[in-house]
């Protein structure tokens, strides 16, 4: 009888305490901090690991040349830096690779839409609606499919008609390409900003981890491709077009609302 | 609002920091709870913070088909776990002198009930901070935090009829070890 009178009076001591320590917490406010150290954590890393890594090898690359043109392996593979989406001549990373699309999961246009990473292309030769997918791989990774049309050939290689994929391009480096020996590079302008354009044969596409390294999913191979900046985002467009139909496609790319 | 939750996941992972402020005030205070049930109050607020920037670089991992709640609170639990490693007692930090006498003085009548009070919040403080750690977890989750038993079992990952027994255990402890301490007074 005593020791439940005694329990009876712990427990409601220890609600009293915790009534207090409660309304104690419920005044705190943490998203301004949080918000902030997450903000500081971007600005560590701005470039990235594996960047840093290969500007490094690029240094040492310099200083080979001088020292014996035969060291060729020291040469810098960095072809383009585009933020998010790098692209290296060989050699690629001895790693499976597979032909099939992998663009993380399917989401309604009308999400995709409201994401800050997203663009479409405006030009009269596309009527139809694209599917919208997201991949948490790669930050913000937004892809848009375009099915394959009369002025969309069908890309060999995974079978659809385009592929626009949108990235946050203060991000990481997330996806490493390589040149494979057919692929050729032509360097041109997309509204005035740096942009590659990949052609002639497959090259292979890596994702990376946050920490640099190769993530678990299988490389892709992939066909021509343009890779340009577009404001705050890196853009990623693929389709078996001509040089000046990407262009146009790239050049016509808007954001929701516009 | 599992669905809100995962919009604004979604809108996270592109880089949306506003919509994962919006994550952070809607589970604040849950974080807040759970990690003070841990770690102890005057820790609560770092180890809370330093679980939502670890669950900021970890959500290309959080599983879009599961809640996001639970998920959250793991991390909570884990990062609170990792913060009490660093500190090594409960109670001490937990007595804030300045809010017992604001929590206290509306509750008693007069002077003599506030000293009387206050020291009894000392005794049930230092009591707590003596029993076993398994069972203060307990008892700081389910009467201090007001979790749930589900969620009791869940942030310290026991099943749901150990959160009964350690309750029980650690009650009847409290009660006799602030029992000993008064008539030793």
């Amino acid at each position: 009888m005593t020791e439940r009178r005694d329990h009876a009076d712990v427990e409601q001591r220890l609600i009293r305490h915790g009534a207090m320590l409660r309304t104690q917490l419920a005044s705190r406010s943490l998203a301004p901090t949080v918000l902030g150290a997450i903000g500081d954590l971007k600005a560590e890393r701005p470039s990235s690991l594996p960047r840093r890594r290969t500007r490094r090898i690029a240094g040492l690359a310099a200083a080979a040349l001088v020292i014996s043109t035969s060291t060729a392996w020291a040469i810098s593979t960095l072809v383009f830096d585009g933020g998010p989406v790098t692209v290296h001549r060989e050699p690629a990373p001895q790693r499976p690779v597979t032909r099939e699309l992998d663009l993380g999961e399917p989401i309604s246009l009308e999400l995709a839409r409201s994401l800050p990473t997203f663009v479409e292309p405006d030009v009269s030769w596309i009527d139809d609606p694209p599917t919208a997918w997201l991949d948490a791989k790669a930050p913000g990774q937004l892809s848009l499919t375009y099915p394959p049309g009369r002025a969309l050939p069908e890309i060999s290689s995974s079978g659809v008609g385009a592929v626009i994929q949108s990235f946050d391009g203060d991000g990481a480096e997330a996806i490493r390409k390589y040149l494979t020996n057919g692929t050729r590079v032509e360097r041109v302008k997309i509204d005035g900003a740096d942009a590659v354009y990949l052609y002639g044969g497959d090259h292979l596409l890596f994702y990376l981890e946050a920490d640099g390294g190769y993530a678990q999913a299988p490389g892709q191979v992939v066909g021509n491709a343009l890779i340009f900046r577009h404001g705050t985002l890196t853009v990623r467009i693929e389709a078996d077009l001509s040089l000046g139909q990407m262009v146009e496609l790239a050049e016509s790319l808007r954001a929701s609302g516009d | 609002m599992v669905d809100e939750d995962l919009a604004l996941v979604v809108r996270a992972l592109t880089g949306d920091l506003a919509a994962y402020g919006a994550l952070v005030t809607r589970y604040q205070f849950d974080a807040l709870r759970v990690a003070a049930a841990i770690a102890g109050p005057a820790h609560a607020e770092d180890a809370a913070q330093d679980a939502f920037v670890r669950a900021f670089t970890a959500l290309r991992r959080f599983d879009q088909d599961r809640p996001f709640r639970p998920w959250l609170m793991t991390i909570v639990a884990n990062t609170a776990r990792n913060h009490r490693r660093s500190s090594r007692r409960w109670e001490r930090s937990t007595v804030d002198e300045e809010a017992l006498r604001h929590c206290v003085t509306p509750l008693a009548a007069t002077p003599e009930e506030i000293v009387v009070q206050r020291q009894g919040d000392r005794q049930l403080f230092a009591a707590l901070d003596r029993l076993p750690r398994a069972q203060r977890d307990v008892v700081a989750c389910r009467y201090l935090m007001d979790l749930s038993e589900d969620e009791t079992a869940n942030v310290l990952k026991i099943p749901r009829g150990t959160v009964k027994s350690r309750l029980a255990r650690g009650l009847t402890r409290l009660a006799r070890s602030i029992g000993q301490e008064s008539s030793d007074d």
